[in-house]
């Protein structure tokens, strides 16, 4: 029971700090100049595919690729600045 | 019963697996996207709550000093935390499936979409970078946890 209090009051302290960034968040899209609402733009929002698609799983390796070389490239830089 | 070493560490690994797959739409298509980063939003809570004892001393310390690789991971941390809310918060108001099922509300327009949109795809891109960064500056825990679950299950093998 105290463990469960314990976690509410962390998910407390985490909901606050995201309302937090929620709110500046609102803020800066309020003040950004909407984009242009091109034809391309509309097409592409139209154009997301609704379904899984299996053959596009290259891209999700390429992804996690493009993933495990930013770290590296981060690791080696850290390992020489820290 | 797995230990918190194995929850720790398989629900960072599923974390980790999950982000790579959120940032390809066109593998998991919207739907799958958009469900996937609702599970995410519960899977990074758990994360900051297993990570607590860190949050709390680390704040704790910003103060009294700390050593700069302290002070930077706390930074990158806290930017890896406003990034990943800004990009649930527009993901909710883009979102044209998961959210008008749960809450019966109609899908965001073009029009309003737009907006969040880039934002959302901005944060994203942001994301990918910080995430990395996270990773390679936690990197010898995860190497250090892999040995030790993968010991531990060689040892358990009869």
């Amino acid at each position: 029971m105290k463990q469960l209090k314990l976690a509410m009051q962390r998910i407390a302290i985490i909901a606050l700090s995201a309302a937090l960034v929620i709110g500046l968040t609102e803020i800066y899209a309020r003040s950004s100049a909407p984009r242009q609402n091109n034809q391309g733009e509309r097409r592409e929002l139209r154009h997301r595919p609704p379904e899984l698609q299996l053959s596009a799983f290259p891209k999700f390796i390429r992804q996690c690729a493009v993933f495990a070389a930013l770290a590296l490239v981060g690791r080696k830089v850290l390992r020489l600045r820290l | 019963m797995p230990s918190r070493l194995q929850i720790v560490f398989w629900l960072d690994v599923t974390l980790l697996l999950s982000f790579c797959a959120l940032e390809q739409v066109p593998f998991t298509g919207m739907i799958v996207h958009e469900w996937l980063g609702i599970v995410l939003t519960g899977m990074i809570v758990a994360h900051l709550l297993l990570s607590w004892t860190w949050i709390a001393s680390t704040t704790q310390r910003l103060t009294t000093g700390t050593s700069h690789r302290t002070r930077f991971n706390y930074l990158l941390n806290l930017s890896l935390f406003a990034c990943t809310t800004a990009v649930i918060f527009s993901g909710i108001l883009i979102s044209q499936y998961a959210i008008p099922a749960l809450t019966g509300r109609e899908a965001a327009t073009t029009g309003t979409s737009l907006r969040w949109d880039s934002i959302h795809d901005s944060c994203s891109d942001l994301l990918v970078i910080l995430a990395a960064m996270h990773l390679a500056v936690n990197w010898d825990w995860v190497k250090a946890a892999g040995r030790k679950l993968l010991r531990r299950q060689t040892a358990d093998m009869p």
